[in-house]
This record gives structure tokens, sequence and C-alpha cells, in this order.
């Protein structure tokens, strides 16, 4: 049953119109992006003048590569630490039965409730007193730490819902035991939810700055956005905003590239059918 | 005290500004020239040495930046064993950061903080060194390192000051028949009402952005609340006065009034500073309250092509006595809480820089957006020359909130916006100050 | 016995997480809750002063304000959040050729840091000459409300921003979980004579009950905790009118040096965030056993 192509072409134009709306504030910004660094007029004034002279200013002084390779080091470290803890530790909580299940997933899931910005004086002296301050372990720590909570969450909900328990039972059965179940039966099956906490978490490790700025003072360890902080002004000195837009487009390309590889692992193929019935 | 504050900087000032307008790039080259025997007496520290900076940012899209670039770069050519690492946040995470380290005992060797009663707080608790004894420090004006003193010690190096004032459109002034700025409370509301009465937008304010109301609350409280009594604020601890008194009240209402006769552009809640600032410059509005800080964004040119003038808001009655706004901008501080190397080799950075001739002094001048208060040098723009040199007969006043805890300024602004609104009345401000007043002191 | 030891097994999965957990989450948070009963200014000394910073919130009404502000926001969140982010998760799953090019775009708010965020919507809902503005002036609409400039809607204008902002994640969410229904339940569902509405309605959401869940969660704690747009796009303003739980905290903490004072009210808020993070989600897990 093939849609005809002219109901397609249709509805693909109206997709595309509706998001032309939805992401309108965005070209706001990519307009300024590309205007003359001291022209700060009405920005509803769209693409007033198109030159890179922005680009090239933020390229520069947030010194581009150098917190580029911090950025991808400190997020791919994060990541990755938080993909193996909090599948595992997800797993765990799927399968254990009774009371501790549902309490541990509720322990957990309150963490989420917890905003940094509340307990951060204590935050940062467990840091230092751990020795950590002033590396990139310790935003890595609370990177990994912040996003546990719905991570785990997420994990323990999709594996209930999504991973049938006869399959493991199954090779059980067979005599695998419980690691090698995890990793050959569990992780495959999982994969949507990995690569949507890859994406979801990833992406707010990747903009963040407050972790960042409390514990990497030194120039020669700043990330993408730390680098940001310093076009952004005060009620006394203006914000450098074509620098700012074109920064924040820099530092989204990188992950606009990662991700749109990354989504064709939501494509149909990988899960469909598998499982649920 | 600060009444005479301009008496020695202004001869200075006029004396530069008249010798030659590139009084800049001659004190440049004369700079460069010395360099060799720039900070001679200085010996480099011992072994190497790594010193934290903090600074807030002040974006510019100048290649270089003075503090990013500039600093460490010439401290290391002359200190081959200091090296400076400069962190830069924006205000609000700057002193959330700054505070934060302190508290846990990693304060930065060296940062700039501001007046008075906001710095306070790092003195009490010891963080920040005694630098009474700083050899160049009676070159800074007396009248502004005194808002860095507490009981008899100085703990900061001014980095110079600003004032809050009014931008205004003189082309728009001159065509509803204003040739010069108002001198009194009554003149300035003339104008107002005659530029409503010509189509124009009177005032913009950008009171989405909250902290702009105090732009204007200081200025008309200046003349207010100061020009009777002087001493208010000191008063205020001792529970002499209130933020209750008349005085406060009547600076409210002042504001208050400009509002609900349509002199401030309509929505001026929805609107952000930047936006604010645009309307201003694309001749929109014919005033902004905004301060000598704004002089890049307001000077930046717009769409409609006008000549700017400045003036604080007189809200002296005709013949009453008329104060203005000028007050510190921040300081260098340093450190209680390093190691005696680091100490040294910071104290090593601050000589280096306060020395007129080295080379860092000159960019120093040359990049900084405040008007430096250090004797011998005057502010190349002449319109902030003009301004101070107008006022100079009359007494000045700091921002307001310098003499408060913090977190009264931000009841202020809060509770303005709903008199903005229309559901509270200038007493509920004043009240609401006091209270928190009374609260965090 | 074979059972006992795969339990064993399983609780060691769980140590890694437990331990950063516990170290770098916990114990702050326990020790927050210790400086509430003081009167710490976030600098010098202190002193043990009891419950007088509990009584002083509840005495003054700061903490019926910024809860009741945050209870408005979070219900905005969650409804507008979860159907804008099903919506546009539906649309991206239709099986079109541009499918790809509308999967990468729609994600593009979620990439960009908050306070640019916040500026642009600041000219979306500048007054004049905003974009909404123009369109209200356009479509012949009269003059547009004053968003961020008016009690009570300040507040929920905040809110869209953040719903536009995590519009990227959730919606991802709802995609992978939208894998999990199979082609051929839908392709029965429409033999048996379903409307696509229908199929949506009766075959997909209850079959996503579960993503719903976590979205839902997603959104009541995103809620609850949000203090992004409010910091950036009203102060809390017009007057205390949009000032969340978070908003406040941080003010206290970091504006008024109130650390204590701050700490107490963080406490409240994290225990009524509790009860009402547990209800909600006892209540969706039965919901998802009827479904």
């Amino acid at each position: 049953m093939k849609k005809s192509t002219r109901t397609e072409i249709f509805v693909t134009a109206g997709i595309a119109v509706f998001f032309l709306i939805f992401l309108s504030p965005i070209l706001i910004a990519l307009s300024g992006s590309f205007r003359n660094l001291k022209d700060t007029s009405n920005y509803l004034q769209l693409f007033r003048s198109v030159t890179l002279e922005s680009y090239a200013a933020a390229f520069e002084k947030m010194n581009y590569f150098r917190s580029l390779k911090n950025s991808l080091l400190i997020t791919i470290i994060s990541v990755i630490l938080l993909l193996i803890f909090c599948s595992m530790a997800g797993y765990a909580i799927a399968r254990l039965k009774g009371k501790l299940g549902s309490f541990l997933q509720i322990f957990f899931l309150a963490g989420m409730i917890v905003s940094a910005q509340m307990s951060i004086i204590p935050m940062y002296r467990i840091i230092n007193k751990i020795g950590i301050g002033n590396t990139i372990a310790a935003p890595i720590a609370l990177y990994v730490t912040a996003a546990l909570p719905f991570s785990i969450f997420l994990y323990t909900n999709f594996i209930k819902s999504g991973v049938p328990y006869s399959l493991e039972e199954a090779a059980r059965i067979d005599g695998a035991s419980v690691p090698y179940t995890f990793v050959r039966v569990v992780i495959p099956l999982t994969k949507p939810a990995l690569s949507s906490l890859v994406i979801t978490q990833g992406v707010p490790i990747w903009n963040d700055f407050f972790f960042g700025m409390l514990f990497l003072s030194a120039p020669t360890k700043k990330t993408l956005p730390l680098m940001m902080l310093n076009f952004i002004g005060d009620m006394e000195n203006a914000t450098q905003w074509n620098m700012l837009f074109a920064a924040c487009f820099l530092s989204a390309l990188p992950i606009l590239i990662i991700y749109s590889f990354l989504q064709r692992y939501f494509v149909s193929g990988l899960t469909v059918g598998a499982v649920k019935g | 005290m600060k009444r005479k504050l301009l008496s020695v900087l202004l001869s200075t000032v006029m004396l530069g500004t008249m010798m030659c307008s590139t009084a800049f790039a001659a004190e440049n080259t004369e700079a460069a020239a010395q360099t060799e025997s720039a900070g001679d007496g200085l010996e480099d520290v011992s072994e190497p040495v790594t010193l934290s900076l903090m600074v807030t940012t002040r974006p510019s899209t100048d290649a270089k930046d003075f503090y990013l670039d500039i600093l460490p770069e010439l401290v290391h050519e002359k200190f081959p064993n200091i090296t400076i690492e400069v962190e830069q946040l924006p205000t609000d995470q700057y002193k959330q950061t700054v505070r934060l380290k302190f508290a846990s005992g990693e304060g930065p060797d060296l940062f700039t903080w501001w007046a008075q009663k906001q710095a306070e707080d790092l003195v009490t608790a010891d963080y920040v060194r005694d630098l009474s004894g700083f050899e160049k420090l009676d070159k800074f004006t007396p009248s502004i390192t005194e808002t860095y003193s507490f009981d008899g010690k100085t703990y900061g190096l001014p980095l110079g000051t600003s004032f809050l004032t009014t931008w205004y459109n003189k082309d728009m002034f001159k065509e509803v028949g204003y040739d010069s700025y108002p001198t009194n409370w009554d003149e300035f509301i003339d104008i107002c009402a005659k530029l409503k009465d010509a189509g124009y937008t009177p005032i913009t304010c950008g009171d989405n952005s909250s902290f702009v109301i105090q732009f204007a609350m200081y200025q008309i409280g200046a003349s207010v609340i100061y020009g009777e009594n002087f001493d208010f604020d000191e008063q205020l601890y001792t529970g002499e006065t209130k933020f209750t008194d008349d005085c406060w009240v009547d600076t409210v209402s002042k504001l208050q009034y400009l509002y609900d006769n349509g002199y401030v552009v309509e929505d001026s809640l929805g609107l952000s500073q930047d936006q604010s600032r645009q309307l201003f410059v694309d001749g929109e509005a014919a005033m902004i309250f905004d301060g000598s800080f704004g002089y890049a964004a307001l000077m930046n040119e717009g769409a409609a092509d006008f000549e700017r003038g400045m003036f604080c808001v007189p809200s002296n009655g005709e013949g009453e006595e008329f104060v203005y706004n000028w007050t510190p901008a921040n300081a260098l501080f340093t450190s209680n809480t390093s190691d005696e190397l680091h100490q040294q080799a910071c104290d090593l950075v601050m000589k280096y820089w306060f020395d007129e001739t080295s080379p860092l002094f000159s960019e120093w001048v040359a990049n900084t957006t405040d008007i430096i208060c250090y004797d011998g040098v005057s502010d190349p723009r002449d319109m902030i020359n003009e301004y101070l040199e107008r006022y100079s007969d009359y007494k000045n006043i700091y921002n307001l909130n310098n003499a408060w805890p913090e977190g009264v300024s931000d009841e202020m602004c809060s509770i303005f916006q709903e008199v903005i609104t229309g559901d509270s009345i200038a007493e509920d401000v004043c009240q609401a100050m006091q209270d928190k007043f009374e609260e965090l002191s | 016995m074979l059972d006992k030891r795969r339990r064993n097994v399983l609780l060691l999965f769980i140590v890694p997480a437990l331990i950063f957990y516990l170290i770098f989450w916990i114990s702050p948070v326990l020790m927050s809750f210790f400086y509430g009963l003081t009167d710490w200014r976030g600098t010098g000394a202190y002193e043990m002063i009891g419950l007088k910073n509990y009584q002083n919130l509840i005495e003054k009404g700061t903490l019926f304000n910024s809860m009741g502000n945050t209870i408005k926001y979070t219900l905005f969140v969650v409804i507008w959040g979860n159907v804008q982010a099903l919506t546009l998760a539906l649309i991206l799953n239709m099986k079109l050729r541009a499918r790809g090019v509308f999967r990468t775009i729609f994600y593009i708010p979620a990439l960009f840091s908050t306070i640019v965020v916040a500026f642009l919507w600041g000219y979306v809902y500048a007054p004049h000459y905003g974009l909404l503005s123009e369109l209200f002036t356009s479509l012949n609409l009269g003059t547009a409300p004053n968003l961020l400039g008016t009690r009570g809607l300040s507040l929920f204008a905040a809110a869209f921003v953040e719903t536009w902002k995590t519009s990227g994640t959730m919606t991802i969410i709802y995609l992978a979980g939208l894998q999990n229904i199979s082609e051929e339940v839908i392709e029965s569902a429409k033999i048996d004579g379903c409307t696509g509405w229908q199929a949506i309605r009766y075959v997909k959401i209850p079959m996503l009950s579960n993503t719903i869940t976590v979205n839902v969660m997603l959104g009541l704690i995103g809620g609850f905790k949000s203090f992004d747009y409010i910091f950036a796009l009203t102060g809390g303003g017009p007057g205390k009118s949009s000032s969340t739980l978070m908003y406040s905290i941080y003010k206290m903490a970091f504006v008024e040096m109130q650390y204590g004072k701050a700490e107490a009210l963080a406490a409240m808020a994290f225990i009524f965030i509790l009860i009402v993070s547990v209800i909600a989600l006892t209540i969706m897990k039965r919901k998802e056993l009827e479904a």
C-alpha cells in the first residue's frame, strides 16, 4: 500500500511549513550570526547582511579546536560512564524481585528532584576533599551522577516493557551467566533506549557550563560553552550577540552531525517486531 | 568627602583633553619607549608560579582582550616565572563562583569586586588581603579608594568609576524647543510632556531586565534623598532614617509619575535592556536611563542619525539642591588565603600594573571602559569629561545600593515592577525595602 | 540457590552507580538540609537556629507564593509538553522521504544554550514589534498581549519556552517508544477498519503508556526544577508573580546570601516534589496496567 507521490509532497510541504514556524526563533539567531560584528539593529530584520565576520571572530576567540577537543573529551567520557553505570543498575533494578527493586527505583528517581544549584556548596567541598577539584574528573563525575537518576528510570522502564523476560530465561536455561545474558541479550535489545540516552543526556552535558564554570578555571581545559560565556555581558556591558549566535552554531554543529547519524538508529529495522505483543 | 571627589580629577581631565585629542596615542608611544626602564626594581619570584585571576566579562569585538590576552602576556614577559590564568564570567555567575571558591578555601589569587557593602562579607570573613601598604595607593583618587576601606584598612585598588545618567536625543529635544538639558524636575516633566505631545516616546526602559529600574531610581534619589540629608545611609543603620521616610516615598513616586503619565514606553515590562537600548539608538525614544558604561552600546550607529547628550535626572525643585550620581566601578582585590609565594607574585603583578611607566599600565588605560581614577590619567571620551566638568560644582552620590546589604535593590526593582503593572503603590516599595533591609542587616 | 547467586550478581551491578550517587548527590543534599537549620550566610561562622528558617518562610508567604507558581508552571509543562512532543513524534514517524531531514531539524532547539534561547524568545514576545506582535497585526487580531510584562502570563510564557526547548528530548523518547510498536499491530488495526486517528487513539497511545509515564515524569520534575527560563526571561517578575521555588532558592542563597534559609526552602521543596512525584508515578503505573 504505497502512498501516492502527490499526497506525500502535500504532506511534506505541510510539515515543512510547520517546522518553519516552529523553528522561527532559530532563524533569528541564524540571521544574527551572519551579521556584521557591530550590527545590533532589530534582530527581526532578517539577513540584513551576510558575512562570516562574526563566525571568524567567534572561532578565534573561542579557541575553537582546543575547546572542541575539551568538550568532546568530557562529553564522551561522561556518556560512556553513564551508559555503563545506568544500564547495569537499570537492568538489575528491573529484574530484582520484591521490595528492594521498587525501593531502589524510587531511591534513584528521587535524585532527579535534586537540582545542583541547591546543594552546590557541599558538592564543591566534597569534590575538593576527594582531590579532583580543577581536573576534568570533577565535572565528569557530576555529569554522570546528575544524569543517573533519569537514565536509570528510563532504562528500567524500557526493560520492563520492551525486553521479554522469556528471552533471558531461555538464555539462562542454556547455562548463560548473568553478565553474559546482560551483554548478549539485553544490551542489543535496548539499543533504542541507549541511543536516546546518548542524545538526551549527552546534549545537556555538551551544553552545560555550570559545573565547568565551577571546576575548570584553567583556560586550557575550557569547553565550548564555557568559552561562550566570554561573550555574555551584564547590566553594564552589552552582550556581543552576533558573536554569541555564531558561537552557538559553531558549538551545536558537531552534535548536529553526530545526531543526524545517530537518529538512523531510530529508523525501523532495529527493534521493530522483535518485542512486545 | 565625596563632594570633593572632582577637584583632583578634574584638573587633570581638563589638562589632558585640552592639550591634545590624541593624548592617548602619545602616551602609548612614550610608555613604549620607556618599557626597558619600567619596573626595573622588581625581581621575579624565585620559582614558577601560576596565579588565578577572575574578572567579570566585558565582551568586546576587539581582537585582543585586556584581561584575557594582554595582561597575562605582558606579565609573563616581564616575570617569566609568573603565569596568569584568567577566568571571565558574567556578573551573576561571577559573584556566585567567587564566593563559592572562597567559602571552600580556594579563592582566586587576584579578582575584581565591588565597593562598600558589597565587599563587606569578604572582608569580615578575612578572605581578602589588606592593601593599605601598597606604595602607589595614594595615586588613586582618595575618595574612591575610601569606598574599599573598612576600619581604616584598604582592601581594593580602584579600577575606575562610572555614573548613572540619562542619555537623550539632542535633535528631538531641539525640536520641542529645548536647546539644553533640564536642570530641575519641572523642566524635566515639561520636556517629557512636550515630547509626548509631539508624538515621540519620551523615555524607553527595558523593565523586563528589572535591574534597569535602579538606573532611574538612583538618579532621582540622588537629589531627593541626599540633597537634604547627605548622611541618610549611615542613619539607616542607626534607625534614624528609614526607607519609608518621605524622601524615599517621594523618589519612588516621582518615577511612578513618569509611568502614570505615559512618558515611558508602553509595555516596558516586555522589553529587555538590549531592546530598550536599541529603541533609543534607532531614534524611537528620546531618552533612556542608563550609565556611562552604556557608552559603546548607545553611541553605536542605529536606524536614525542624531546627536546624543547626557544629563542626570534633576529631581530637585527649582532652586533646591541638585545631587548627581557618580560611583566607584570596581577594584582589584587579592586573596588572603593563598601561600606566600603566590602573594609575592600578586604584589609584583600589582606593582607592575600600576606603574605609570609600564606597558601594562598604558594598555590598561587604553582598554578600560570605566573612567580611570588614577592620578594623571584622563578619559579619552569628550562627552564623559564634559559631563563631569558640567556637574563639578555639585555634590555627588554613589549607586545607592552600595550602602545596602545585597538583596535590597532586587526587592526594590521587583516591587516597583508591581507599581508599573498597577498592583502596588510607592509606599509598598518603600515598606518592602525597609523589611528586606532589616531582615538582611 | 542459583537464584540467590543471580540476585547477588544483580546487586553488584548496582554498586558503581550507587557509589557515585551517594557521594556526589545524596551526601551534598543531606549536608544542605543541615545548613537549613542554621543561620549561615555563605561565609564565616554560623549558629544553629532550629526551625526558625522554616517558620519564617511559612509566615512570610514565600513558600506558598513560589510553590503556587511552580505548580502552575509544572502543569503547563507536563500537559502542553507531552501533547506537543507526541504530536511531533507521530509526525516524524510518518513514512516520508524527507523524514531524515525533519528528524534532524526538529532537534535543533535542544542544541542551543538556554541563554540564547531566552534572548530569541525575548524577540518573539517583545511588545509592538516582536514576532508574535507582527503576527497579530498581520492577522488583524489587534494588539498582541504583553506576555512577559503581564502578571499571570509571564509564568506561562516562560513555561512555553521550556516546552519548546525540551520538545526535542521528549519527542525522541516518544520516537523510541513508537519503535516498539510493531507494524503488524497497526496494519491489523487498519484492516479492522480503524481510521488514522482511531489507530493513534486506541492502539498507539495505549501501547505508549510506558513511554508516557517516562515523559510525564520528565515534565513533572523539569517543571518543578524550573529555573533557567524564569531567570533569563522574567527574573521572577513582574513583581514576584513568576518566582518559582528554584528561583526563590537561588535568589535567597546567592543574591541575598541567606544560605541557611535557602536550604530550608530547598528541603521543603524537596519533600513536596518527592511526594507529588511518587503519587504521580503510582497513578501512572496503575494506568499502565489497565492499558
